[in-house]
């Protein structure tokens, strides 16, 4: 799938996180997330990012985007 | 039987100051169209020299400790504009007047950034901002959070789509919201620019065609807003300051470690502030800074307003003419143009045209103070302002043998110093005041004919001065403390305008001189 066609709002991103019980990892846990939502392609593409394969799941690309969002402690 | 040569004749013009400030080249370099030193002077016609209008306080915002972070014009049609003003005690306010005396600031938001200049862009008729801890939108009357959006500091509207970065976690991410909806960011809308690069982005701009990602090193353009597909346009400039982009007619403009350069779209910029090169020295400018720096634009001028080492908080105000640029005769081209100077109490700007209109605005850079620049004034916020111009070295046309200076015609108005300096040295050698503001005789009924002089004053005027001055070469020297303001007649057809200038004009020096010998 092409970024803009990947039907995740960062919204949801934030409500997967502030829903997490702490167990696992974060990353466990959106992966989980992305996966429920059952999309019809798991990949991504990024063929015109830097430093990244031309292609990666798309759960990895949400998680490579943690940093920008609030995770309180 | 010997006998005395006589002693030849020498007439000299100036040539104008359409040049502008050279502080590049050497002392005995500067051509004679220009000048090493032009501060609160402005080239409002070509070739002539004008002081600068002053600037008005009108009013004041927040505590006497505030100052003002960035500002911004948010236009709405069919209503008046607002004007927002982000000021370092966190707090974001609007006005529904800025010309108002006092201007009625309302609060909108507070608890914002207190250093980080808040950006905005309007679109789908809100205004968006963002300072890099709250992103949120206003419609004249409604202030609205988006907790869940990317918490950027610098905003860019492109392709129907909002574009945000700076987040300091991620130094090289560039998102995009939905598109057509400033409200909805994507979870996957982002792309790493240069990424791991040891930069991080400081600007976003468009030329239209391209989103512009500026970093301290290098420029990049997104030029796919679909795939976010980018490349490198410029691989040895980059930017400085996200408020330091300004559209003038066809070009783009942008500040850079290297000087103010001209964005050639898919190239690598050119400077065009070359023969003000030696201030982009950290001796002089604080590099460290210069995000602080901001940019303007009225009528034919553009400027940026720089902090001076020791600052942080713009001082200095580097103001270009793009259209006094020379007109290449085969490309019909227009080159650089001339640049001046000014140490105006500004710090940030913002232009507003509204009915009949069109004025800059800003913020004091050193009071809690909402400005009107370029205001109908002769003062600085009721502060005496001078002006302080110096050409180069005129050596009319013989640079060795000394002349002798026997009178100069100067052409002008207001008034002004006139001073000569001389073979290179700094200190003044001749200082004549020149008052060309008072009325000349008028013609009055207890006049016989043949006596004094009928009709409106004269606004641009000549008179002889009388110098007695020796030297091999001599540079003119400017300089005031008037507090008044002057008018500059511009003929309009068969109708005259009385425009609002500075207080004087300065245009031209006719010298009567002789030719001397040559002295050790």
């Amino acid at each position: 799938m092409n970024q803009r066609d990947i039907p995740i709002t960062r919204e949801q991103v934030q409500g997967w996180i502030d829903s997490w019980d702490k167990t696992g990892t974060i990353e466990d846990h959106i992966r989980a997330e992305v996966e429920a939502l059952k999309l019809p392609d798991d990949q991504v593409n990024t063929f015109t990012h830097d430093s990244l394969p031309d292609t990666m799941p798309i759960a990895d690309f949400i998680i490579e985007d943690l940093p920008s969002y609030v995770v309180s402690s | 039987m010997s006998s005395v040569a006589d002693l030849r004749d020498l007439r000299a013009k100036t040539q104008g100051f359409a040049g502008g400030v050279n502080i590049r080249d050497a002392v005995d370099q500067i051509a004679p169209d220009e000048m090493v030193k032009c501060e609160n002077a402005t080239l409002t016609q070509k070739g002539g020299l004008d002081k600068r209008l002053g600037t008005q306080s009108n009013g004041t915002f927040g505590v006497s400790a505030d100052r003002g972070l960035s500002d911004y014009t948010y236009y709405r049609p069919g209503t008046n504009p607002q004007v927002l003003l982000h000021t370092t005690a966190g707090r974001l306010y609007y006005t529904n007047d800025p010309s108002a005396n006092p201007i009625v600031w309302t609060q909108i938001a507070s608890g914002l950034s207190t250093t980080t200049p808040m950006s905005f862009e309007t679109f789908t008729s809100k205004v968006f901002f963002c300072e890099g801890t709250v992103y949120a939108s206003w419609d004249g009357s409604t202030y609205t959070t988006y907790p869940s959006a990317p918490l950027g500091k610098y905003l860019r509207l492109w392709k129907d789509t909002m574009w945000m970065s700076g987040i300091a976690a991620l130094p090289d991410r560039v998102y995009s919201s939905a598109a057509g909806d400033a409200t909805s960011w994507p979870a996957a809308n982002w792309v790493d620019i240069l990424r791991g690069d040891g930069d991080a982005v400081n600007s976003l701009a468009s030329d239209g065609l391209f989103l512009i990602v500026g970093k301290q090193r290098r420029i990049s353009v997104i030029y796919d807003p679909s795939l976010f597909a980018n490349r490198t346009a410029d691989y040895e400039k980059g930017t400085e300051s996200h408020r330091c982009w300004i559209h003038m007619e066809d070009k783009l403009y942008f500040l850079s470690r290297l000087g103010v350069c001209w964005w050639q779209g898919d190239t690598s910029a050119r400077l065009i502030s070359y023969r003000i090169d030696s201030l982009f020295r950290p001796e002089i400018l604080n590099l460290g800074a210069l995000n602080y720096a901001y940019a303007y634009q009225i009528g034919g001028k553009c400027g940026w307003a720089l902090p001076e080492a020791g600052s942080t908080i713009p001082t200095l105000i580097i103001e270009y003419y793009p259209r006094l640029g020379p007109v290449y005769q085969i490309s019909g081209n227009i080159g650089p143009g001339p640049w001046v100077m000014h140490r105006m109490p500004l710090s940030t700007f913002t232009t507003v045209r509204y009915g009949s209109t069109e004025y800059l605005y800003g913020a004091h850079n050193g009071a809690n103070k909402y400005m009107w620049a370029f205001a109908p004034v002769g003062t600085d916020d009721g502060a005496t302002f001078s002006t302080t111009v110096q050409t180069g070295y005129y050596d009319m046309s013989d640079p060795i043998m000394y002349k002798y200076l026997r009178r100069v015609k100067i052409v002008g108005r207001g008034k002004f110093t006139f001073q000569l300096k001389r073979n290179f040295g700094n200190g003044v050698y001749v200082t004549k005041q020149i008052d060309y503001s008072q009325l000349t005789d008028y013609w009055t009924v207890a006049d016989a004919w043949g006596v004094g002089t009928w009709g409106p004053d004269d606004n641009v005027k000549e008179a002889i001065v009388n110098l007695d001055a020796y030297g091999r070469n001599f540079a003119i020297a400017i300089t005031d403390s008037e507090t008044t303001t002057g008018r500059l007649t511009l003929p309009v057809g068969s109708k005259d305008y009385s425009l609002v200038m500075g207080e004087w004009s300065f245009y031209e020096s006719t010298f009567d001189a002789q030719l001397l010998g040559l002295r050790k």
